[in-house]
Formats: C-alpha cells, sequence, structure tokens
C-alpha cells in the first residue's frame, strides 16, 4: 500500500517535472518565430504546444534511454526515482531562482544518478550508459547545432543575397512556419521521452514492468499533456514580456537556427540521446548569428551553456542524492518521507514562483 | 570503427550518425528553402518582363526547392516514427 502511494507521489511529481520542463523552454521554441514575425505570438505558442504534445508520440527511444540505459533498475526503488526527481526540481528552482544556467534534462538526470548512487551505491549507476549516451552528445550537440546552422546560413545568404528583402523576408518567414514547427515537434519528443523514462523507470522499480519495457500508453499521453500545457502556460509570460529581451535576428538566420537545432535535436532522439534541448537551440540560434557577424553574439551565454554542462550533472546529482538520505530516514519503504518532502517541495516552489514572478521571467535562449 | 580509450564506452558510430545527419538535413533543407525563395522572385521578375523561359524556369527552381524540403521535411518524420 505504502509503495502505491511512493508510485503515485513519483507520478505527480514527474508530470510536474514534465510541466516545467514545458513552460522554461516555451522562450526558446518560439522566440525566433515571433521575433521574425513569422507568427504571432499566440499562434506560435498554440503551435508550438500542439506540436509538443504530437513530437511526444514521434519516439521511445530516449524514454527507453532514461529508463534501463543510466541507472540499473532492478536496484532502483521508487523511493531513489522520487529522490532523484526532487532533486532535480530543486536545482532547477535554484538556477531559475538566481537566474544560473542549467539544463532541466541533465538535471533530471543527475538526481535520479544521485540518489541511486546514495541508495545502492556505485553498482547502481551505470557509467557507460552516463558517459556514452549522456556526457558525450551533451558536448557534442551545442558545437554541432552551431556548425550546422553557421554553415546553412552562409549558403543561404549567398543563394539568396541579391534578391529584395521583402520578397526573400516573407519566403523564409512561410519556411519558419515549418521549421518553427520541426523545432517544437523535436522539443516534444526529446523532453517529453524523459519524463517517459523517469515514470516507467518508477514502474519498472514498482514491479508493475518488466524491465526493459516500453512506456505504457498512459504514460506517453500524460507526459504529452504535461508538456504541452507547460508550454501553453508559459508562453503567455513570453507573451507579455515580449520587446524587452528577445533575439535580434533576420528571418533567414531565424529559418537556419530552427531548422539546425530541430536537426540535431530529431537525429539524437532518435538514436535514443537524451539532450538539452536549451543547449542545442541556444548553440543554433550562436551559429545562425556568429555566421553573419561574430560581435552579434553574446558570447557570455556559450561560456554559460559550458558552465551549466559542467555543473548541472553532478550538482543535481548532489541534491538528489541528499534528498534520498533525508527521505530514507523515514524508512525506504515509507510513504511518510517523500509525502513529508513532496509537501515541503510544493510550499518551497510555490514561494520560490510568487516572488521570481513579480520580479518578471528570465529568456534563456542565446541571443544573436 | 574502434577508437583508443572511450571506444567501446562511446557510441561513436551513433554519435557520427546524429553529425552527418543533422549537418546534412539542416544544410540541405536550408538551400532547398534558399533556391525556392530564389525560384519565385526571379519567376515573378520574369513574369513581369513577360519572359516566359525565365518564368518557367525560374517556377521550376520554385518547386523543386519547396518538393526537397517537404520531402526532407516528410522523410525525416517517417524516420523518427520507424524503429530500427
Amino acid at each position: 500500500m505504502e509503495g502505491d502511494v511512493i508510485l503515485v507521489i513519483v507520478v505527480g511529481t514527474a508530470l510536474a517535472f514534465d510541466f516545467t520542463n514545458g513552460f522554461h523552454d516555451t522562450a526558446n521554441v518560439v522566440a525566433t518565430s515571433i521575433s521574425t514575425r513569422a507568427m504571432a505570438p499566440r499562434v506560435a505558442v498554440g503551435y508550438a504546444a500542439i506540436l509538443n504534445f504530437v513530437g511526444a508520440f514521434l519516439s521511445l527511444a530516449v524514454a527507453a534511454t532514461v529508463a534501463s540505459g543510466i541507472v540499473e533498475a532492478d536496484l532502483v526503488t521508487p523511493t531513489v526515482v522520487f529522490a532523484g526527481l526532487v532533486g532535480a526540481i530543486s536545482w532547477n528552482l535554484i538556477t531559475w531562482y538566481y537566474g544560473l544556467p542549467s539544463s532541466s534534462s541533465h538535471a533530471l538526470i543527475g538526481g535520479v544518478v544521485g540518489s541511486a548512487f546514495v541508495a545502492e551505491g556505485a553498482d547502481a549507476v551505470l557509467g557507460e550508459g552516463l558517459l556514452g549516451k549522456v556526457a558525450v552528445p551533451a558536448l557534442v550537440a551545442p558545437v554541432l547545432a552551431f556548425t550546422t546552422a553557421a554553415i546553412a546560413i552562409l549558403f543561404a545568404y549567398r543563394i539568396i543575397g541579391r534578391q529584395s528583402p521583402g520578397t526573400v523576408n516573407r519566403g523564409f518567414r512561410v519556411g519558419q512556419i515549418a521549421s518553427g514547427g520541426m523545432l517544437a515537434l523535436a522539443h516534444g519528443t526529446n523532453d517529453a521521452q524523459k519524463t517517459m523514462g523517469v515514470i516507467t523507470l518508477a514502474l519498472i522499480a514498482h514491479g508493475d514492468l518488466a524491465g526493459g519495457s516500453d512506456p505504457p500508453t498512459w504514460v506517453i499521453v500524460t507526459s504529452a499533456t504535461a508538456i504541452a500545457l507547460g508550454t501553453y502556460v508559459g508562453g503567455w509570460r513570453i507573451i507579455r514580456t515580449m520587446g524587452s529581451r528577445i533575439i535580434k535576428m533576420d528571418t533567414a538566420q531565424g529559418f537556419a537556427a530552427q531548422g539546425s537545432g530541430a536537426a540535431v535535436i530529431l537525429a539524437a532522439s532518435h538514436v535514443g540521446f537524451p539532450l538539452s534541448t536549451t543547449h542545442t537551440i541556444s548553440g543554433a540560434v550562436m551559429g545562425a548569428g556568429a555566421a553573419k557577424r561574430v560581435s552579434a553574439v553574446r558570447w557570455g551565454v556559450a561560456g554559460n551553456i559550458v558552465i551549466a554542462w559542467v555543473l548541472t550533472i553532478p550538482a543535481a546529482a548532489v541534491v538528489g542524492g541528499g534528498i534520498y538520505a533525508i527521505v530514507s530516514v523515514f524508512g525506504e519503504d515509507s510513504a511518510v518521507g517523500p509525502i513529508i518532502v513532496a509537501a515541503i517541495g510544493l510550499a518551497l516552489s510555490a514561494w520560490a514562483f510568487a516572488r521570481r514572478l513579480r520580479r518578471g521571467p528570465t529568456l534563456t535562449t542565446a541571443e544573436a | 570503427m574502434r577508437l583508443p580509450i572511450a571506444g567501446e564506452i562511446v557510441e561513436w558510430d551513433l554519435i557520427l550518425q546524429v553529425i552527418y545527419v543533422a549537418l546534412g538535413a539542416g544544410v540541405a533543407v536550408t538551400i532547398a528553402v534558399s533556391f525556392a525563395i530564389l525560384g519565385a522572385t526571379r519567376a515573378a521578375d520574369a513574369r513581369r518582363d513577360g519572359d516566359t523561359i525565365d518564368t518557367v524556369i525560374y517556377g521550376a527552381l520554385f518547386l523543386l526547392g519547396l518538393g526537397a524540403c517537404l520531402a526532407a521535411v516528410v522523410l525525416g518524420i517517417v524516420v523518427m516514427t520507424s524503429k530500427d
């Protein structure tokens, strides 16, 4: 019975994480389309939310990596998964509150790894999976997106160089409807699958699924819904703050950045690499900007991405491990620890959101 | 393929696959759309000047670029939804 309560809390926490992921990343997905006036803000946000939902159904490779490629599913319990999730959410909230660079994806993986390590020792962590499927792809993706967007925009300028700007802009704005849609689709498929993977891991740990199982349909549908709702709700904040911290780029750059970011995320999702979509999109935006004028890029953002890449997984692992140590004081199979931690977490989150919203949102995408 | 030390841990084949697919798709789609825009612009100019041959040639370039872009998007979705 207590195990069931813990599982319900884990599923609820995972879906809350998924919602905040969509909420947090809306700016990255729609900002380029809005800033080049390819789409009206309301249309862009609704379009992104719908395609986030659809994208979650495209593939299950990333979910499989998270569920069975990073920690030893047979050694993990629902309490471990819960502590990992709370660790990820806590680290996200800390970095969000102080405006520090972070990646929800890396925080999630770090949190689960940290709690599994504290619970079961080094045997519970699949170091090869962590390095091969998370760390190295996380380093490659932003660089690849940067390079792809830079090469793409150079070709675009070469081809359309002498044409009238009005016609070119209209053409690329139409193209951005497709590239923006692909980016939203890519974001939905990679990020929603991380939540599916975590819930699947909890279901395996609880004994409801066999190791190596795919996520059940209800997990796919709820994860898709949570990230789509988060994207939609998050978008209204972006609309209200448009014009202050938005990216300045031309339509060709917008198209190249969105197309390149989407290509990297979709290709990585297909082979099961859980990427930081924020870092990938930021890399593409910077590449499209740097190819036109190197000084146009805010290189501090690139530095922040490197810091976030180095820091987030270990820091979230420490927080996840610490949360597990606290929860396990009440007993590994007791629901008391998760209930108390979840209640405290909800109260702290509400307090942090209320304070931060009063100050205004933070846009995390690189500016070019 | 075998690279020293990290060769068996890091799936270099998959990473290389991601690199060439993403690089190829990202650049190719941008080139296709650029040619479509070029074709549309030049076709409109040629039609205004009454140049039928150029209108047809650039119109074809527009359709070719648009078709290549749509094909790439459809192919991408088909590949994503298919299991290896």
